[in-house]
């Protein structure tokens, strides 16, 4: 169960707390984040926040992309020989 | 909120093709994803089409409403055709075609079905209208579970005594092994759904690389998160190593969410289950705990034994099994599409069906 | 009238009926035609042209919301339809079903959102009727128009008009409707900046046709939103229908709210938005035209019509992928997953 968008916290009053999504509002309970305070950017799924979304990560996330992006791409003949790990016989595994 | 709309960046998903087109060339490798969210995001962005040629992405067990059994479905519907019942449900159950009708179906032949956006606002209805029944349809895996035991407490403390909840609620782990020990789909990764995974953490996978020597990256939603979740597996899966990995860090830490976690588990307690396509999976769903039982819709209403059938030829079970894509089940794009769907998985966006017949049905 | 809500004795025909039509409709819209209160408006005859002939039945609940009302659809609704043909809307005639028991005056509110409507959009109301029907069967009040409007000679628009290298654009952002509405149902209210966009389109249409009096075809994107409206398109013309998803403008709030609940705006209604289908060569007049009217200051070129994927829209997403847009399914539902 998936579709969970990350809103902003505007105020809280006891397990309530009021955020804001692109420009929506809505009263949502943080009962299963009660750690969260005023301006925590909160993943919200069914009217609860369920994590903290953390800017700083992912802002590192993207750093790490965009740098990527100048070096060359990755050459396969340079990784190790592929060691498949143990998993249960498929009857129709090709060979690999 | 820009960094979020960075994860959507054109010119980055683009580079992360070319990197996983780089990385994995000619080599038949096959990834499956455990959640409806991510069948769907790959849908909508057309992520298939743009993968290297043998490099499968497959559509495991994580649309919560297709593994839900015919016999819980036809319950549902059931329970929504008592005098004085509202069903309160997620949009998602509402065009699933039980033995006889869908919940849709009921609601036109006079049954009070109201589709809310959270289990509070059922709570709230609850409150407001002391003469119904109020019964919430607990449907979903670890990401939706926590809120609906929220629920149950948030009416115990508000003291409202008519709202219930029909739990079919299931843990994602149990799916996952039963499709690995069955043995029928060889894979090389797993796509970690990435909400699940907010709240039992990157420590609830680590059980695949560590018991099955399965790669796993847990992965977001946006275009970029889910490209770069498939190329960090790429990468584990050419190189031979077995590792849980985070792709998805600024929502997913390792421990998860722990206050999420107690409440589930407060509230919920684990049962066998019965899976589509699998049978019953032993201590694989959640069941309202005896502390809990004036809350639970299966202690309160003496549930009929409907004669339950899946469609004749309805091959669901084994597209969510991954053993079949869709287009092998003699019913896809015939007597089931979107429009007259026979099983879940044709019934929306979520489905593996409904995301094949949308998007791989030839462009000519 | 001493009553402060409608009950059955206004449906029934006598004295109480003719006082309800007087002084709700009559006092709103005065006018020669139907000032003469016969069984039959009586219309000149139209020169030069063929007419255009529409009806729309409107069953919204709320009946009142931001940015509008059940009234301002109403009138909206048919004369857009007319206006799709290339027509000129000229008279409406309305009929109301209304629900025992509604107050009074929200019906008078109603009946001045009509009349403020039809002068908007230059058209008069020459023709009602009104009945009551037992509280419980109905919901507040369904109201049904049917319009007549006079297409002018040399334009041929037509839905199967389509033709492989057209353009086709857009005048105004989608999904605001449908999200107000969808926003104002118990369980799903989200306080968000969101407003119908309920807006007459015979005089941007006006416009469009004087820069490009060539224009294929028409469709405004209601129910079912703008996947439904390019599918019936494509398939009246037998040709596809390619568009690009970072074309589409998309109200800000209804967006939001879409990802909210899980909703596709290419499938959410709207009252004021229309496509066009232009020959490539009068594209650029066309697009400025409809810039230059309110209405359509952020009108777009969203795609073309080709002769592959006959029948079918797809959309080509923002990596590059293509996928088919299907018409919709069942009704618009939200989703948790």
């Amino acid at each position: 169960m998936c579709l969970a968008v990350p809103a902003q916290i505007l105020s809280i009053d006891g397990v309530m707390a009021e955020v804001e999504f692109g420009n929506v509002r809505r009263t949502i309970s943080l009962q299963l984040l009660p750690q969260a305070q005023v301006g925590d950017y909160v993943l919200v799924h069914t009217g609860f926040a369920i994590s903290i979304v953390d800017p700083e990560e992912a802002k590192i996330t993207l750093e790490l992309l965009r740098q990527m992006g100048d070096l060359d791409p990755l050459d396969p003949a340079e990784m190790e020989p592929v060691r498949r790990p143990p998993k249960p016989a498929a009857p129709d595994a090709p060979a690999s | 909120m820009q960094f979020v709309e960075a994860f959507r960046d054109p010119a980055l998903a683009k580079q992360l093709i070319a990197e996983i087109h780089a990385l994995v060339g000619d080599r038949a490798l096959a990834f499956m994803e455990f959640c409806g969210g991510h069948t769907h995001a790959i849908m909508q962005f057309g992520i298939r089409q743009l993968m290297p040629p043998h490099l499968r992405l497959l559509s495991g067990p994580g649309c919560p409403v297709c593994v839900t059994s015919q016999r819980d479905i036809d319950q549902a519907i059931a329970l929504s055709q008592v005098p004085d019942v509202v069903l309160a449900t997620f949009g998602d159950m509402v065009r699933v075609p039980g033995t006889s009708f869908t919940l849709q179906e009921a609601a036109a032949e006079g049954a009070d079905v109201r589709i809310v956006y959270s289990p509070l606002d059922a709570v709230e209805y609850a409150r407001e209208h002391p003469e119904k029944q109020v019964v919430f349809l607990g449907v979903g895996f670890e990401t939706t579970a926590p809120g609906v035991a929220a629920s149950i407490l948030t009416a115990h403390a508000q003291g409202v005594q008519n709202y219930t909840v029909f739990s079919m609620h299931k843990y994602t782990p149990p799916g996952m092994r039963a499709i690995l020990d069955a043995g029928e789909v060889r894979l090389d990764g797993v796509l970690g759904p990435g909400h699940v995974s907010a709240i039992i953490g990157l420590n609830g996978w680590r059980f695949l690389p560590e018991e099955y020597g399965m790669p796993v990256v847990v992965a977001g939603f946006e275009p970029v998160d889910i490209l770069l979740a498939i190329r960090d597996l790429a990468r584990l899966a050419v190189q031979g190593q077995a590792r849980a990995e985070n792709a998805y860090n600024r929502s997913v830490v390792p421990e998860g969410n722990p206050a999420a976690l107690r409440i589930m588990q407060q509230v919920f307690e684990e049962a066998d289950a019965d899976w589509r396509g699998f049978g019953v999976i032993p201590r694989s769903g959640m069941a309202i705990r005896p502390a809990y039982r004036a809350y639970d819709a299966q202690a309160r209403f003496a549930l009929p034994e409907v004669p339950s059938r899946e469609p004749p030829g309805c091959r669901c079970g084994d597209v969510l099994r991954g053993v079949i894509e869709p287009p092998e089940c003699p019913l896809f794009g015939k007597a089931c599409t979107p429009d007259r769907p026979k099983g879940p998985c044709m019934v929306s966006d979520e489905g593996a069906c409904s995301a094949f017949y949308l998007y791989q049905t030839p462009i000519a | 009238m001493t009553t402060q809500r409608v009950t059955l004795a206004h449906g029934s025909g006598g004295r109480m009926t003719q006082q309800l039509i007087q002084q709700v409709f009559g006092a709103r819209f005065a006018n020669p035609i139907l000032d003469r209160m016969n069984d039959a408006a009586l219309l000149s005859s139209v020169e030069g042209g063929r007419l255009a002939f529409s009806i729309d039945g409107h069953v919204v609940s709320p009946l009142f919301f931001p940015g509008g009302s059940i009234g301002d659809i109403a009138v909206y609704g048919t004369v857009n339809d007319l206006a799709m043909m290339g027509a000129r809307p000229l008279w409406l005639a309305a009929s109301f079903i209304i629900e025992e028991g509604l107050p009074l005056k929200d019906l008078r509110r109603i009946a001045e959102d009509m009349a403020q409507a039809a002068a908007r959009a230059g058209v008069l109301l020459v023709a009602g009727d009104t009945k009551v029907v037992e509280r419980g069967k109905g919901d507040g009040v369904y109201v049904s128009v049917a319009g007549v409007g006079v297409v002018p000679e040399g334009v041929h628009i037509d839905a199967a008009h389509a033709r492989p290298g057209d353009a086709v654009l857009i005048n105004a952002p989608i999904a605001a409707h449908g999200m107000t509405i969808m926003t104002l149902r118990e369980g799903l209210n989200f306080d968000a900046d969101l407003q119908s966009d309920a807006a007459p389109l015979n005089g941007i249409v006006a416009d469009l046709l004087a820069a490009a009096p060539h224009v294929h075809a028409m469709r405004d994107a209601t129910r079912g939103g703008l996947a439904t409206a390019l599918n019936e398109l494509a398939q009246a013309s037998q040709v596809g229908i390619l568009i690009r998803e970072e074309a589409i403008p998309v109200h800000e709030a209804a967006r939001s709210v879409c990802a909210l609940l899980g909703l596709d705006p290419l499938y959410v209604a709207n009252e004021g938005v229309f496509v066009a289908v232009v020959p490539p060569e009068e594209a650029e007049r066309a697009l400025t035209a409809l810039r230059a009217h309110p209405l359509g200051r952020s009108a777009r070129l969203i795609g073309h019509v080709t002769d592959a994927h006959v029948g079918k829209v797809v959309l080509e997403t923002a990596l590059g992928a293509k996928r088919i847009v299907p018409m919709l399914s069942g009704n618009l539902l939200p989703r948790i997953c």
